[in-house]
């Protein structure tokens, strides 16, 4: 699974310049509520990725244990209850995988994408994601009572790596909260920019598309994937 | 599909330039003060696009430009998973919703142009059945049939309103919506509206079918003037002829109670 290694590579230098900590794993999990739930912006504390801020997400995969050791959370900037308003946002998930559970071909493609559409399935009360996977954008809104009762990144991440957990294949999840005024938002989107583009061309690949490779956006990568995959 | 909530939907319907868009703004406001604790949700499925002016709110996002952006997406060749696609039109309808104290607003827009957008509309539909859902009570102000709110809104309403004026068109309009409407069991109450009446001695001639006749409503001068300055419905005193007929009407349905 060297497929997103440039992508690691990416993150470890911003994580190198911009340190995380690690937040404590939650002792009691928090509750979920109902799927269909809305937050209304009265009831809002904040949105993380609101009001046109930066809001990234993506993932990235590996199968190398020195890279995603074990499931832990990072947050760099303040936690939810330390947000006094409308914050820029990203949440980067890092994934080790049993390669050998993977698949090839068009399995491999489908399996990445059930992994990644985990964070449709979690709705932890009081914090209301919502994605734009046209516009690669993943705000989410906090409710002020939620705070009150003490949601914290620490409930959040439990809550997704529970999630992609539930996929037979994810073995570790290393989650990455990031709310720092002054990290480099566009830095981090321009690397993981490249995640979704790999897996987009997985896709290209696999669906064997006709078309004129010269033209096509996707070329580079597609030439790296196929290299990679050893097709080339 | 969304779980059975206890959301009461009024939707508004009959032939244009009857008097809905005010009416549905005189329900909204009803509703607010009888209810202030409640949430209600106003949405403008008319295709005049009139309600936000009488709410004296703004829509700068309608549903139809979620559709048009989907289907630009999709002529791109990006047509996205079921979950996406669904998690997309939740995204963007929040944007389209403007909330106002306990009253939210949302306008769908004028209908889709050539070509069929079957997909699209169900994901919408069923984005706006979920965000129905979060509130206590729904006013639609509807396009003529009630066959156009299905297709476009919401698949059943719980109240029907069906708004005549005194003309026999009018009053023939709302019949067949009536019939139509029965035939596809697409609400639990009905009841007739009349309003725009030039003379009140016409009123006991009017023929509205079998449906309940809920009020009759004089011609109100003051709507009139509202409309030419572009005043919300909030500016009309309580005592108008209009307000009070919309409150006999939501009264007689059992939506508020009287007094």
């Amino acid at each position: 699974m060297k497929l997103y290694d440039e992508c690691f590579a990416g993150l470890h230098e911003i994580l190198k310049k911009n340190p995380a900590k690690k937040l404590v794993w939650p002792a009691v999990k928090w509750n979920g509520t109902d799927k269909n739930k809305i937050i209304f912006q009265s009831d809002a504390a904040f949105e993380l990725g609101g009001a046109n801020l930066p809001a990234i997400s993506s993932v990235a995969f590996t199968d190398d244990p020195d890279l995603v050791p074990a499931d832990e959370i990072l947050l760099i900037g303040n936690d939810l209850a330390d947000l006094n308003g409308d914050s820029p946002f990203a949440r980067i998930a890092m994934i080790r995988v049993n390669e050998d559970e993977m698949g090839t071909g068009e399995r491999l493609y489908q399996t990445i994408r059930r992994i990644e559409y985990a964070r449709y399935h979690i709705h932890p009360e009081g914090y209301m994601m919502r994605i734009s996977a046209f516009t690669h954008r993943e705000a989410a809104r906090v409710a002020r009572d939620a705070l009150a009762k003490g949601l914290s990144f620490a409930h959040v991440g439990a809550f997704l790596i529970e999630e992609y957990k539930k996929q037979p294949q994810v073995e570790a999840v290393k989650l990455l909260f990031v709310t720092a005024d002054g990290f480099p938002y566009d830095t981090l989107e321009k690397v993981m920019e490249k995640s979704e583009s790999i897996t987009t061309a997985l896709d290209h690949i696999m669906r064997d598309i006709k078309m004129d490779c010269r033209t096509c956006s996707l070329k580079t990568v597609c030439d790296e994937v196929e290299a990679l995959c050893g097709k080339a | 599909m969304m779980e059975k909530s206890n959301t009461i939907i009024l939707a508004f319907v009959g032939k244009g330039g009857v008097g809905k868009t005010s009416l549905s703004a005189a329900a909204v406001r009803l509703l607010s003060k009888a209810y202030p604790d409640k949430r209600i949700l106003a949405i403008d499925a008319d295709p005049a696009v009139g309600l936000a002016t009488a709410l004296g709110t703004d829509a700068s996002l309608t549903v139809d430009d979620i559709r048009k952006a989907f289907v630009a997406q999709a002529k791109k060749g990006n047509t996205g998973a079921a979950v996406e696609l669904l998690g997309e039109a939740k995204y963007r309808m929040f944007d389209a919703v403007a909330e106002n104290g306990n009253v939210s607003f949302l306008a769908i827009g004028r209908p889709e142009g050539a070509g069929c957008y079957c997909k699209v509309n169900a994901y919408l539909k069923e984005i706006i059945s979920m965000l129905a859902g979060n509130y206590d009570y729904v006013v639609i102000d509807g396009e003529a049939g009630i066959e156009h709110v299905n297709r476009r809104v919401m698949e059943k309403v719980t109240h029907l309103l069906l708004i005549s004026d005194a003309s026999r068109k009018g009053l023939q309009v709302i019949k067949t919506i009536h019939a139509v409407a029965k035939e596809m069991v697409m609400f639990e109450k009905a009841g007739v509206i009349i309003n725009r009446i030039p003379d009140m001695s016409l009123a006991e001639n009017l023929d509205a079918g079998a449906t309940e006749i809920l009020s009759l409503i004089p011609d109100d001068s003051g709507v009139a003037m509202n409309d030419a300055t572009g005043e919300s419905i909030y500016s009309l005193p309580e005592s108008s002829p209009l307000m009070q007929g919309a409150k006999e009407a939501l009264v007689k349905l059992g939506v508020i109670q009287g007094n």
